[in-house]
């Protein structure tokens, strides 16, 4: 599974939102064709380390290095050229409501990639049937879609043009458990096929286990646990174990207004 | 009293940060306007958007500013009415009225939808998605805007004066029962080239303050439903006053003595 270098370096990040700290010196490895889950509550950071690895905000300090070069020392040139071995699937989809399923899934292709406007349709019909959805859907509106078929259709954007790194945020947050389930699946296999390294952030305990090979957690902008998959339920934390076993009593402690 | 000084300060401190902020994002969208790619078929539909659908509403409010313009200032002329009407409106079409209308107007039909349309993706994460997919969102959603609305607008501020003068005409010689001979001639001899000039270069720069100021507003807002709303009302109300404010500026560098 792991190479001698890390694919992803995390290096003492800390970022703060008005001088409120949202992440406190994170320091994680994640080694090429590893599928890494983040899990944590709500407002634990998650989403953040995920922007920061992606470029869209920058850490107040700290190194984040990917394929042995800190992403923030980049022209800007070089960085995208970075950007384009990413795939990203967000939380919501985020699929452009004023395009067609089909232009939604080549948009990087034909915008960021520049290719032929008929190469990149092909390609992306040919992802389509990949993740399971048929040419009848190429012509709907996001809008028109289901929330499963969606995310279907925000993986196959995310992996048409054939990442190294795919980016999963929150995959199957708003789904039913059998098409959690059925995403779940998508993702091993389509990390699988393209053998990249995936970084994933959930908090759906079924599906952490379900598509990583190591997990880490975070508390209270902390990184406080990593380790392997088979080990979270049999790990001496107690934040780890209230979390995973989803009790409402132990050390974490929910913001409730009494 | 400290903490009113403390009040002003902030607020002028905002203000300033405000300043800064539109100035960074005006110089990287002009940048990006000459650096390629140029999404060529982006810019055609935002002509089209900005163009072609604002010639209706464009249109309507010419055709009656100029017959509201020929009917008004007909009681304030008691000699040669015909002459000096038809001088009263093509002057104050060609210079004021027909930019600032035409400014106006589309402000409230673009400026408002481009703010709310790209404000919707900011917060649903649509700009985020469009910059992981290997596109640099000001060059994909700004530019096209920007160049649309600095081409278009003296377009639409020529149609707006053909048609706010042929309104006073239609007032002049129907109503009022002027000579239509006359009124034509004296419209063709007092309009000169700098009057239609000067309100071409209005429009230019009403149509790139348009685009700017709505991308601007949208692309920065946050906040879900009331971020979107937010960000639509401080575009229509920061684009009108700038829109007010350049016409006196324009208006000064081109004909004050």
């Amino acid at each position: 599974m792991s190479n001698d270098h890390p694919k992803i370096q995390l290096i003492n990040i800390h970022k703060n939102f008005d001088s409120k700290p949202v992440l406190n010196n994170i320091t994680i490895d994640i080694h090429s064709y590893e599928s890494f889950v983040v899990i944590g509550g709500s407002g634990s950071g998650k989403s953040v380390m995920l922007k920061c690895i992606l470029g869209l905000i920058r850490p107040d300090y700290g190194q984040i290095i990917i394929n042995g070069q800190n992403i923030f020392e980049l022209t800007t040139h070089n960085r995208e050229q970075i950007m384009k071995k990413f795939g990203v699937l967000f939380q919501n989809s985020a699929l452009f409501d004023s395009m067609s399923v089909l232009e939604n899934v080549a948009f990087g292709l034909i915008h960021g990639l520049q290719m032929n406007r008929k190469k990149a349709y092909d390609k992306a019909i040919e992802k389509l049937y990949q993740v399971g959805l048929n040419i009848n859907i190429a012509k709907l509106s996001p809008a028109e879609l289901s929330g499963g078929m969606q995310k279907r259709v925000a993986i196959a954007r995310a992996i048409v043009a054939e990442p190294d790194i795919l980016f999963f945020d929150e995959p199957t947050s708003g789904l039913d458990p059998i098409m959690a389930d059925i995403i779940n699946d998508l993702i091993i296999k389509c990390v699988r096929e393209l053998k990249a390294t995936a970084i994933s952030i959930t908090h759906d305990m079924h599906s952490a286990r379900k598509i990583s090979d190591r997990i880490a957690m975070l508390y209270n902008n902390r990184l406080i646990w990593i380790g392997k998959t088979n080990e979270v339920d049999s790990v001496n934390n107690a934040y780890v174990n209230q979390f995973i076993n989803g009790l409402a009593n132990g050390p974490i402690k929910m913001e409730l207004r009494r | 009293m400290i903490h009113l000084f403390s009040y002003v300060g902030c607020v002028f401190i905002g203000f300033l940060e405000c300043i800064g902020q539109i100035t960074i994002f005006t110089i990287i969208s002009i940048y990006h306007c000459f650096s390629p790619p140029i999404y060529y078929r982006l810019i055609g539909r935002q002509l089209l958007e900005i163009g072609y659908f604002s010639l209706p509403v464009v249109g309507l409010t010419a055709l009656f500013t100029g017959m509201v313009l020929a009917l008004q200032s007909h009681d304030g002329f008691t000699f040669q009415a015909e002459n000096m009407v038809a001088t009263v409106v093509s002057l104050s079409i060609t210079r004021e009225l027909g930019p600032v209308l035409t400014g106006l107007m589309v402000a409230g039909r673009i400026g408002g939808s481009i703010a709310a349309e790209i404000s919707t993706m900011r917060v649903t994460e649509q700009i985020e998605a469009i910059i992981t997919l290997y596109t640099n969102p000001y060059k994909y959603l700004v530019v096209p805007r920007l160049i649309a609305g600095t081409l278009m607008l003296p377009c639409l501020v020529l149609v707006a004066d053909i048609i706010g003068i042929f309104g006073g005409f239609l007032v002049g010689s129907y109503q009022l029962n002027y000579n239509s001979t006359t009124y034509i001639r004296s419209t063709l001899e007092l309009l000169k080239p700098i009057d239609i000039l000067s309100g071409l270069t209005k429009a230019s720069v009403f149509g790139f303050v348009i685009s700017l100021i709505s991308c601007y507003t949208g692309y920065n807002s946050n906040g879900g439903a009331h971020g979107v709303g937010k960000a639509t009302t401080n575009a229509v109300v920061l684009i009108s006053i700038l829109i007010l404010t350049f016409n006196y500026i324009i208006t000064a560098l081109f004909f004050s003595k």
